[in-house]
C-alpha cells in the first residue's frame, strides 16, 4: 500500500496523503526499533542520523572511539537494506583508493574502470581526518554530485547514496582538519556522547553474550528513495522558512541581529547548504511525526548538528575554547519565531 | 580595545539600532493589514482574537502613559539639574505629545489576523496557525496543502478554546515600571536641590538691580542745570550703558563693582557741582524754616527741598507779604535777610540779602513815616532777590537728585552684594525715584571735599540737618574740622567702635583713643586682588560692600563646610554698617 501511495504521490488525495505520512510514521518507528536492537541508547544519534538520511544528507559523527559509530552505521545501512562499504582512511591512503581507477585489461582492448568502494549505497569514511586533505578531497564531487570522474569519464553512484563519516576529536597527531567545503556538504555533524552507566551495563550484557543480536533488514533501496521525495513535499511556509534564513543569518559575525558572542568569537558563519540542511531537515522531522508540515520546532529540532560544524571559529574564540554548541544554542534563544 | 574603535563600535551600534527602529518604523507605514482568509480559521480564533485586541489597547494605554511620564520625568530632572526656567510646563507639554504620538503609533500597529495567528503560534501551535493562514491566503487546493490545514484547524479550534487561560489580557510583568520612574522622578526633584537655583536668584537679583539702577538713571540723565544739561557726555553715556552692563556681567561681583563705579561717578559730579551754591540753599532754608512767619517757614521748606519752582512762587508771595505788612513784619524780614546773609558764603548773594534787608528796613522807616502799613512799598515791593534764591534751588534740585541717585546706586550695589531678596532691591528702587528732599543725602558726606573743609559727615553730624554721614564721617568730631585732603574727617575725640559680639566680643561699645595727627602719607603698596585701590581712602560702606561680594563669590566657587560659611557670614553680620548702632 505505502509503495504505491509513494510511487503516486503526486495525484493522492488528502485522505491518502494522511494514510501516506501515518505509515511513513509507523515505518521509521519499526526502523528505530530495529535499530535499538543492536544499538544500546544513542537515541538521539539515531533519530538525528535517521532525519539526515531521510533528508538525503551526509553525516559526520564524531566521538572518541569505542562509542559505536561504526557499529551505528553498519546498523543503519542492514536496516536500511542498502549496500555497505567501510573506507578505513589513513595518511597513506590515495584518491584512487576510494573512488576507483583505470585497469589495464588484458583480455579486452584497453583500459577499464575499476569502481573503488565510493560505489555504495553507505559509504562509511572511517577516521575521515586521518587522510590528507587531497585524499579527502576525493570525496567532494560524490558527495555534492552523487558521480565520481575519473580519467574524464563520469560514473554515477547508487541512489540513494550516503557518505557517513567518523571523526576521533581527541587524538590529533597525525590528523588533517577536514577543509571547511568538505564540512560543508556535511548535512549533519552528530556528536556522540558517552553512554550512562546504564547504557554501559546494557552493551556489556548484549555484546558479550553467546549470540550478538542483529538488526533486521527492513527497507530497500527503492522505499528510502521515495521517502526521500515525500520529504520535499512537506510544507514549509514562509514564516517558516523566514525563521531558519534568520538563524542562518545570525550566525554571520558581521550580521546586526547575530549576538554579541557571535560577533565577537566567530569568523564564518553558515552559508546557504546550512539553510539547506536547516529546511531539509525540518522538513524531514515533521515527515518522521507525521505531519505534512514544518514548524518552528523542528528547525530547532535540527538546528545544532546542522550548524555545529559550520560555525567557523576565530581566533580568540578557539584561544577561549568556546563551544559552537553554545554559540547555536544562544542564536537560537536569541533569534524569535516572528521578526 | 583602544578607545578609538570603542567609540566606533559604540557609534556603529547606535546608528544600528536607531536604523533599526526607523526602519521599523517605514514598515509600521507601509504595512499591509492582512484580513482572515477563512471564515472557519477566523471562528476558530476568535476568541483569542478578542483577548489579544484587548490587551494590546490596555498595553498600549500603559505604555502611552509609561512613555509619556518617563519622557516628562526625565527632562523634569534633567532640567531640574541645569539652568532652565519653566521647566515644568515644558516637560508636561513633552511627556503629553510623547504619549500622543506614542498611542498614534500604536494605532497604526494594531494587530491584524497575521498578528493573532502568530500569538497562536507562539502558544503552543508551532506554526500550525500560520501555515493554515498562509495556504488558504493562497488558495492552495493540493492534497498536502488541505492535509496541512486539515492537521491546523482542530488545532486552532482547541486554542481559540483555551484563550482565557493561555492569554492574560493584563500583563502585569512590567506595571511596577509606570510608578517606580514616577517615585524616581519625585525622588529627584524633593531629594536634589536644583543645580540651578543659585545662578537663577543672582540672575533675578541682577535683573531687578538692571530695572532699579536703570530707574535711578533716569532720574538724572536729563538734568538741566544753567540751562543746560548737567551730566557730561562722558557720564551720560556711562550712565547708559550701566543696566547693559549689569545685564551681562557675569558673576555679581562684576555688577557690585560698576554698580559703585557709577554711583561714584554720579557723586563725584554732585560733589562738584556748586557744593557752596547747595550748602548756602540748605543754609538758608535751614534758617529759615525756623521763622514763626508762615512766608518764611515755606520759602526755607522750598529752599530745603530744592524746589525751584516753589521757591519762586514763595518768594513773590513773601515779597507781597512784606510790602503789604506793617513795620514789625518789614523788620522781621529784614532780619531773617540779615540772618541769612550772614549764614551764607556766596559774597554776591550775601550782598544782595543785606540791600534788600536795608531796602526793607527803609521801607519799615517810611511806613512808620508817614504811619500807615504798606505805605512805602515802592521802597520795600520786590525787595527779595527771587532770581539769587530760585538759583540756589535749582542747584540744590540738581544736587539732590544726583544725591539721590548717588545713594540709591550705592545702596542696591550694597543689597546686590549681600543678595538682598527682589522686593529689597525694588524698595532701593523706590529710594532712587524718590524726589531730593536733603541735600547731603544718606550716602555720607563726600570725604574730605576740598582743602580744609574736614568730612562732610562731621559737619553732619554736628548741624543736625543734613543726612546721616556714614562711611569715614560717620563719627562724632565734635571739632567739626578736618585735617582736609582725602582723609576721613579727623574729629578731636576718640573713635567709638563696637566690639563684634559674634565673634567673641561682649558687644559693648568701647572707645578707640588715639592721637589727632593731620595725616600722613601712608606706605604705597599694591595688592592684586584687593578690591580698593592702594593708597585710597574708601568709605566704610563701600569697601564691606566689595568684600562681602567677593566673599559671595568665592563661596560660590569653592564651598566652605556649613559651620565654617556660617562663621563667615557671622563675620559680615557684625562688621556691617550700623550693625553696632543698631545695638
Amino acid at each position: 500500500m505505502i509503495k504505491q501511495a509513494i510511487t503516486a504521490f503526486n495525484g493522492a488525495s488528502e485522505p491518502e496523503v494522511h494514510l501516506l505520512l501515518e505509515e511513513v510514521g509507523q515505518r521509521l518507528r519499526e526502523v528505530d526499533d530495529a535499530i535499538g536492537q543492536a544499538i544500546v541508547g544513542q537515541q538521539e544519534v539515531v533519530h538525528q542520523v535517521l532525519t539526515a538520511l531521510l533528508a538525503g544528507g551526509h553525516l559526520l559523527l564524531e566521538g572518541i572511539p569505542g562509542l559505536g559509530k561504526t557499529a551505528l552505521v553498519r546498523t543503519v545501512a542492514r536496516v536500511m537494506g542498502l549496500t555497505f562499504r567501510r573506507i578505513q582512511f589513513t595518511p597513506d591512503l590515495m584518491p584512487a583508493d576510494i573512488t576507483g581507477t583505470l585497469v589495464f585489461d588484458r583480455a579486452g582492448s584497453g583500459f577499464r574502470f575499476e569502481e573503488g568502494p565510493v560505489f555504495a549505497h553507505f559509504v562509511l569514511a572511517d577516521e575521515i581526518n586521518r587522510a590528507t586533505p587531497k585524499t579527502q578531497s576525493a570525496l567532494l564531487e560524490a558527495m555534492q554530485e552523487h558521480t565520481v570522474t575519473v580519467g574524464g569519464v563520469t560514473h554515477p553512484l547508487p541512489s540513494p547514496f550516503f557518505v557517513m563519516a567518523t571523526q576521533n576529536p581527541l587524538e590529533m597527531e597525525g590528523t588533517y582538519l577536514l577543509p571547511e567545503a568538505q564540512l560543508d556538504r556535511f548535512m549533519f555533524k552528530i556528536t556522540v556522547p558517552y553512554p550512562s552507566a546504564q547504557e554501559l551495563m546494557a552493551i556489556a550484557v548484549l555484546t558479550t553474550g553467546a549470540q550478538v543480536p542483529q538488526a533486521p533488514g527492513l527497507l530497500g533501496p527503492g522505499e528510502l528513495a521515495g521517502w526521500l521525495q515525500l520529504v520535499r513535499q512537506v510544507i514549509a511556509v514562509e514564516d517558516v522558512l523566514a525563521y531558519a534564513t534568520r538563524l542562518i543569518l545570525a550566525t554571520q559575525p558581521h550580521h546586526p541581529q547575530a549576538p554579541e558572542r557571535v560577533q565577537r568569537f566567530v569568523r564564518y558563519g553558515a552559508g546557504p547548504r546550512g539553510l539547506q540542511a536547516l529546511v531539509l531537515g525540518a522538513r524531514a522531522e515533521a515527515l518522521r511525526a507525521g505531519r505534512a508540515q514544518a514548524g518552528f520546532q523542528d528547525v530547532r529540532a535540527v538546528a545544532l548538528p546542522a550548524l555545529r560544524h559550520r560555525l567557523l571559529l576565530g581566533f580568540e574564540g578557539v584561544a577561549e575554547g568556546i563551544s559552537p554548541d553554545d554559540l547555536v544554542r544562544e542564536i537560537l534563544t536569541t533569534v524569535t519565531d516572528h521578526e | 580595545m583602544s578607545a578609538a574603535s570603542a567609540f566606533l563600535k559604540t557609534s556603529n551600534k547606535i546608528f544600528a539600532g536607531v536604523m533599526a527602529r526607523v526602519r521599523a518604523v517605514l514598515r509600521l507605514l507601509n504595512r499591509q493589514r492582512l484580513d482572515w482568509p477563512d471564515d472557519a480559521l477566523a471562528a476558530a480564533l476568535a476568541p483569542l482574537r478578542k483577548r489579544v485586541r484587548e490587551r494590546y489597547w490596555l498595553e498600549s494605554l500603559r505604555l502611552a502613559l509609561l512613555w509619556g511620564l518617563g519622557l516628562a520625568g526625565a527632562l523634569q530632572v534633567i532640567l531640574h539639574l541645569v539652568y532652565i526656567e519653566e521647566i515644568v510646563s515644558w516637560a508636561a507639554l513633552v511627556g503629553v505629545m510623547a504619549a500622543f504620538l506614542f498611542a498614534f503609533g500604536r494605532f497604526l500597529g494594531r494587530p491584524d489576523a497575521l498578528e493573532v495567528v502568530r500569538v497562536a503560534d507562539g502558544l503552543g501551535l508551532d506554526a500550525r496557525a500560520v501555515t493554515a493562514f498562509r495556504l488558504l491566503r493562497q488558495h492552495r487546493t493540493d492534497p498536502w496543502a488541505k492535509a496541512a490545514c486539515a492537521e491546523s484547524l482542530p488545532g486552532c479550534k482547541q486554542l481559540g478554546s483555551r484563550a482565557g487561560d493561555l492569554y492574560q489580557v493584563f500583563d502585569n510583568r512590567r506595571f511596577w515600571m509606570g510608578p517606580g520612574i514616577l517615585a524616581v522622578v519625585v525622588l529627584v526633584l524633593a531629594v536634589i536641590p536644583p543645580a540651578w537655583e543659585g545662578g537663577r536668584m543672582d540672575r533675578e537679583l541682577r535683573k531687578q538691580a538692571e530695572i532699579v539702577a536703570e530707574s535711578a538713571v533716569g532720574q538724572v540723565k536729563g538734568l538741566q542745570f544753567d540751562g543746560r544739561n548737567l551730566l557730561p557726555a562722558e557720564l551720560r553715556r556711562s550712565l547708559d550703558s550701566l543696566p547693559r552692563d549689569l545685564r551681562r556681567a557675569q558673576e555679581r561681583s562684576q555688577a557690585v563693582a560698576r554698580l559703585q563705579k557709577a554711583a561714584q561717578e554720579v557723586e563725584n559730579l554732585s560733589t562738584n557741582l556748586s557744593p557752596a551754591a547747595r550748602r548756602d540753599a540748605m543754609s538758608l532754608g535751614a534758617l529759615w524754616e525756623r521763622q514763626p512767619d508762615r512766608n518764611w517757614h515755606d520759602l526755607g521748606a522750598a529752599l530745603t527741598r530744592g524746589d525751584q519752582e516753589r521757591v519762586g512762587k514763595e518768594a513773590a508771595a513773601l515779597n507781597q507779604a512784606v510790602a503789604t505788612g506793617g513795620s514789625v513784619k518789614k523788620e522781621q524780614a529784614a532780619q531773617a535777610l540779615f540772618q541769612g546773609a550772614e549764614a551764607v558764603s556766596n559774597a554776591t548773594l550775601r550782598q544782595q540779602l543785606r540791600e534788600a534787608a536795608q531796602k526793607i528796613l527803609a521801607g519799615a522807616e517810611g511806613d512808620r513815616l508817614s504811619g500807615k502799613s504798606g505805605g512805602s512799598s515802592a521802597a520795600a515791593a520786590n525787595a527779595l532777590p527771587s532770581e539769587a534764591l530760585t538759583g540756589l534751588a535749582d542747584a540744590a534740585t540738581a544736587a539732590g537728585h544726583l544725591a539721590n541717585a548717588s545713594s540709591a546706586l550705592f545702596g542696591l550695589a550694597q543689597q546686590l552684594a549681600a543678595g538682598a531678596s527682589g522686593r529689597e532691591l525694588a524698595q532701593a528702587g523706590d529710594l532712587a525715584s524718590m524726589a531730593p528732599v536733603t541735600g547731603a543725602s544718606s550716602a555720607g558726606g563726600p570725604a574730605g571735599e576740598t582743602g580744609g573743609q574736614g568730612a562732610a559727615g562731621g559737619q553732619d553730624g554736628n548741624s543736625g540737618s543734613g543726612g546721616n554721614g556714614e562711611g569715614s564721617g560717620r563719627g562724632n568730631s565734635g571739632g567739626g574740622n578736618g585735617s582736609g585732603g582725602q582723609g576721613a574727617g579727623h574729629g578731636g575725640g576718640g573713635l567709638n567702635a563696637q566690639k563684634p559680639s559674634l565673634l567673641g566680643g561682649s558687644g559693648e561699645r568701647v572707645n578707640v583713643t588715639g592721637d589727632v595727627r593731620n595725616g600722613e602719607d601712608g606706605v604705597q603698596i599694591t595688592l592684586p586682588h584687593s578690591p580698593t585701590e592702594a593708597g585710597s581712602v574708601l568709605p566704610y560702606t563701600r569697601v564691606y560692600t566689595q568684600y562681602l561680594a567677593e566673599a559671595h563669590d568665592s563661596l560660590s566657587r569653592a564651598p566652605l563646610p556649613p559651620a565654617m560659611e556660617s562663621l563667615v557670614w557671622k563675620y559680615f553680620d557684625g562688621v556691617q554698617p550700623g550693625a553696632g548702632e543698631n545695638k
